[in-house]
């Protein structure tokens, strides 16, 4: 009985739909129409690994995760062919096993898919009642348009700017930077200005040593709480800000 | 505070009492947040002492009037406090109000990760993405965005991660008195 991938459910055509191997699992589950404690393993293995072999592409994000799934399934069926016990009955009671994590978090998602729509219900149904100032919705919190980049997200900015400073290196340059001369005038000059482009302390005719130190400069002023570093979500800028001391 | 007069115990109790009664519809009235009973309380006593249970008696009898009335609106009780908000009667006028200006409903994806923190607050992230098989940080962000989540610690343990939970503005966005009234996680199939 092979799994017909085209069959009637036009709506899930990809991994990608699925929110992970979880998810996936269980829409099989679902469309077998099996009692979750009463998995086929056998059966459910093979359409998984089919589907999966059939679906899988290099563009699918969690494309690990869902292999690592296939894999416990593997694992939970190898055992169960291992001539240890009787047939039936022991291999029902060893898919409920606690060793058979992915059980449990499949019945625990289970339930809380469930809770999740039942949520959703609710939240149909108590918009039907207002309460005063309910014309305005919930401020959400945008703040001024800018959010803050993550370290990671630094450090891929910063790694781009130095590999273009890299090849502009022509004379070696006799001068000695400082990270707290480097400081201090990124101090002045967030007094005067309040806000600097990352692209002016950061210009790429700069040799590696003064970008170094400038960003360096800009993260020990970020840990003092003097400075932080944000993107103007509308344009994109990158701006080194002056911050409030927690 | 007036003393009660001898002669017209009756009248003078009445009075206050409907004072009270008045007092008790402005605070609601003012507030678009739900009141709890200890605030209300704490106002009224600057009129009368008056017990919670006595307290919670008079707004049951606002509320009894409101509904004799046919009030469009009632008192409820919700997020631990106390609210007026409009009979579900009103919905398709009051909606004209406002068409486009409604907060959007929750993603499916949200609503699994709200369903997760809500059972089992307080949680860390990681241990939200172990029930869900995927990364959820972008899910959790919009829901702490949305004031439906908070961090309200974090967890004794490498790293410290942040533990989340529920926001008072969840139980009002569900209609919900506190969390004991969620519906029992069970595995129906």
């Amino acid at each position: 009985m092979l799994y017909n991938m085209k069959s009637t459910e036009d709506n899930i055509l990809t991994l990608g739909n699925f929110e992970g191997p979880i998810d996936f699992l269980l829409h099989l589950i679902q469309k077998n129409e099996l009692d979750i404690t009463e998995i086929s393993l056998r059966e459910i293995t093979a359409q998984y690994i089919n589907r999966l072999q059939e679906m899988l592409s290099p563009e699918i994000d969690n494309a690990a995760e869902f292999v690592g799934t296939a894999a416990s399934l593997l694992l939970m069926k190898s055992k169960t062919l291992l001539p240890k016990h009787e047939q039936t009955s022991e291999i029902e009671e060893e898919l409920l096993d606690p060793q058979f994590e992915i059980i449990h978090k499949l019945i625990d998602y289970c339930r809380f898919k469930e809770v999740a729509k039942a949520l959703k219900e609710r939240e149909e149904q108590q918009g039907v009642f207002y309460s005063r100032g309910a014309a305005e919705p919930p401020e959400q919190k945008k703040g001024l348009g800018v959010e803050h980049l993550s370290l990671s997200d630094l450090a891929n900015l910063f790694q781009h700017v130095l590999s273009k400073a890299s090849s502009s290196q022509g004379v070696i340059k006799e001068e000695i930077w400082k990270v707290s001369d480097q400081m201090q005038l990124i101090r002045c000059m967030l007094l005067e200005i309040s806000q600097i482009r990352f692209e002016v302390l950061f210009p790429m005719t700069s040799c590696r040593e003064e970008l170094i130190v400038n960003f360096l400069a800009v993260l020990e002023l970020m840990k003092q709480g003097e400075a932080s570093i944000v993107k103007e979500i509308e344009t994109g800028i990158i701006l080194i800000i002056q911050a409030n001391r927690p | 505070m007036k003393e009660i007069n001898l002669l017209e115990p009756q009248k003078e109790k009445q009075d206050v009492r409907l004072h009270i009664k008045r007092v008790i519809e402005a605070l609601l009235f003012a507030s678009s947040d739900p009141l709890s009973l200890e605030k209300i309380r704490e106002v009224v006593e600057t009129i009368h002492p008056i017990t919670p249970r006595d307290l919670k008696a008079i707004i049951q009898a606002i509320q009894d009037e409101y509904y004799v009335q046919k009030r469009s609106f009632k008192i409820e009780e919700i997020a631990q406090g106390f609210v007026l908000r409009s009979c579900e009667e009103f919905h398709p006028y009051i909606e004209q109000l406002f068409r486009n200006k409604r907060a959007e409903k929750l993603s499916h994806a949200a609503a699994e990760v709200l369903a997760i923190i809500a059972y089992r607050q307080p949680i860390t992230r990681p241990q939200i993405e172990g029930i869900r098989g995927v990364d959820c940080s972008g899910v959790l962000q919009v829901l702490l965005d949305r004031q439906l989540v908070e961090q309200v610690g974090k967890l004794e343990a490498p790293g410290r991660p942040s533990l989340y939970g529920t926001t008072k503005d969840f139980l009002r966005h569900f209609g919900l008195r506190d969390v004991r009234e969620l519906p029992p996680l069970n595995l129906e199939k």
